[in-house]
């Protein structure tokens, strides 16, 4: 667990929501592809709601 | 002849199943509550998701809950159209996260929790409210946070043409697309609404949801040529 780094995911209402901050969900993870992938999957499926929320992930440099 | 069963799901936060278990067991049906860590007995008629919150709602209100192995049963349950799925509430809003109705419910437009007795218009010739005219008018009470109903343009005109919009509120209380209260699923037996009819069976407020709830399990009787309801309404604690 030597490369854990700080993911952001921020999470927007899509437009014509009511929702002009969105959210942001911070993860902790080894930063890896696999877990690059799972973390893109749980983000479109599970942090955000497909069917009205759009997401964007974001590596906080420097944070670890 | 047995009492059609009705389980009522008990999750980490939920607090109307009592008055929900009380409703329906006043139709005479055998009601039953369903643990959300088991998956629905095979013996169950109707499942019912209540009011209140599931797994304390701090991501969106039903986001957990779909992951439960009760809510993870539910779309086998629902594939026989016998069976029927109510979501009151946080159950409208579990369902949709299940993705087992179309759309979603966010906040509403006013960012205000909303506690208060509302009109709602029944919109719908469903054959589970046979007896009740569309543009009939029940007073039901409401009470969510995220209780706006939301979906794409094609979803929303889906749901019209096919005449699933069960109930529209009579104005505009919380944002919800068309006035939208309450819809079914494409099958009709996955019911979902935001107002809560086991919170209307008293003159004091309104009988209007005990009214709504006899005759669906009526309806539902006769649709199915189903068991009877003679005897004493019973609760299974």
């Amino acid at each position: 667990m030597g490369n854990v780094r700080r993911f952001e995911v921020c999470i927007f209402l899509k437009e014509g929501l009511l929702d002009p901050q969105g959210r942001a969900v911070r993860i902790f993870m080894e930063d890896t592809p696999e877990n690059r992938e799972k973390l893109q999957e749980l983000s479109g499926n599970f942090l955000a709601n497909p069917v009205i929320e759009t997401f964007e992930l974001h590596l906080r440099e420097g944070e670890g | 002849m047995t009492r059609p069963v009705v389980g009522i799901a008990v999750f980490p936060g939920t607090n109307c199943e009592r008055e929900t278990a009380r409703a329906f067991a006043s139709h005479g049906v055998s009601v039953r509550y369903l643990w959300h860590e088991e998956p629905v007995p095979e013996d169950v008629d109707w499942v019912v998701l209540p009011g209140g919150f599931s797994y304390g709602d701090y991501l969106r209100a039903g986001a957990i809950a779909r992951f439960s192995p009760l809510v993870r049963s539910l779309e086998a349950f629902a594939q026989d159209p016998r069976k029927v799925v109510l979501g009151i509430c946080n159950g409208f809003q579990i369902l949709t996260e299940a993705h087992l109705l179309p759309g979603a419910l966010t906040w509403n437009h006013t960012g205000v929790f909303l506690c208060r007795v509302v009109e709602v218009e029944v919109t719908s010739h469903h054959p589970l409210l046979r007896g009740l005219a569309p543009g009939e008018i029940l007073r039901l009470p409401v009470a969510h946070g995220e209780g706006r109903f939301v979906a794409d343009p094609e979803t929303i005109r889906e749901l019209s043409r096919k005449d699933t919009v069960l109930f529209r509120y009579t104005e505009d209380i919380n944002g919800s697309a068309e006035r939208i209260a309450g819809i079914a699923g494409t099958e009709g037996n996955v019911i979902g609404m935001m107002p809560h009819p086991e919170r209307a069976v008293h003159p004091l407020i309104s009988t209007d949801g005990a009214r709504l709830l006899g005759l669906m399990l009526q309806n539902w009787r006769e649709h199915h040529g189903a068991r009877g309801a003679e005897g004493s309404p019973q609760v299974a604690a």
